[in-house]
């Protein structure tokens, strides 16, 4: 560190204080390192330490206390403030459920319908084939009606199996991440 | 060192350093001085300095030096009475330790 990045750094962590304050200060600290000389100045500054120490030395906080006290009064507001974010909260929670249950319903009223309309499909199919001794024209066209059927029913099953092994997974994934992102930033935040 | 300085003891020793001169002095010579008798560190005096100026025990002049400026520090008359004050104190405190260790 050179006299000149001290002397900034110093300045900026005086921010806070009153603007006389903050000039007498880096007069102060300027002068003396006029005073002792170029020869001396990486001695001076060892010898101060750092701007933060030399800054704390009149009465400021450093940033890491600063910042500590914003965590206090985060979670204070938090703590306050529960009845109305509680809501939210819940609200939120409540999305999801039933987001994840419709999901579900849906999948299920697929698969159900699938299967229904397959089997209902295979046993046209069946009594077709048996109604063709009696009436070959209406045997013909149960077996139609009952092909038609087994196809929409073996569609939709597709479409099951394709939600189950792709789609499910999938939106259980990225609710998790999203989850996980929320919990790392907030870790992330507390560390600071 | 053993035995700790507390501000009061610190004002008294800064305003004594600075009495040595009749012209004044300036901040790094100050700690220069106070550094021969106390162990601290550089960054000890500046606000000890401050406040003794705030209080009006030391007034502040700037005077050019090697072609830039040299704030100098001087006692004021309430500084020099606080100084006087500080040393019959400083008197009556430190007979009092040395008769008990005699």
């Amino acid at each position: 560190m050179t006299r000149g990045e001290f002397l900034r750094e110093l300045e900026y962590l005086l921010k806070d204080i009153p603007e006389s304050d903050r000039a007498d200060a880096i007069a102060y600290y300027n002068n003396y390192f006029d005073e002792a000389g170029i020869e001396n100045e990486q001695k001076v500054i060892q010898e101060l330490g750092s701007p933060e120490k030399v800054a704390k030395t009149m009465g400021v906080k450093s940033d890491t206390a600063k910042k500590k006290t914003h965590w206090i009064i985060i979670i204070l507001i938090a703590v306050l403030t529960f009845p109305l974010w509680v809501g939210i909260v819940a609200g939120l929670f409540g999305g999801l459920v039933a987001l994840l249950a419709g999901v579900f319903g849906v999948t299920v009223g697929i698969f159900g319908s699938g299967a229904g309309l397959s089997i209902g499909g295979i046993v046209c199919l069946v009594v077709g084939v048996f109604r063709m001794v009696v009436s070959p024209l209406e045997g013909l066209a149960t077996m139609g009606v009952g092909a038609l059927l087994a196809a929409a029913g073996l569609l939709l099953l597709l479409l099951f199996a394709w939600l189950v092994i792709r789609w499910i997974p999938e939106l259980f994934r990225s609710i998790v991440n999203a989850v996980r992102n929320v919990r790392h930033r907030n870790e992330g935040g507390n560390q600071i | 060192m053993t035995f700790n300085t507390g501000a009061a003891l610190l004002d008294a020793i800064v305003l004594a350093v600075v009495s040595k001169e009749e012209q004044g002095t300036y901040g790094y010579k100050i700690t220069q001085d106070v550094r021969q008798v106390l162990d601290i560190s550089e960054s000890t005096l500046y606000p000890v300095l401050r406040r003794l100026q705030k209080d009006e025990c030391l007034e502040v002049y700037d005077m050019e030096y090697a072609g830039r400026n040299r704030r100098y520090y001087k006692l004021t008359e309430k500084g020099a009475a606080q100084l006087k004050l500080y040393e019959i104190e400083w008197k009556r405190y430190s007979s009092k330790i040395s008769e008990l260790f005699k």
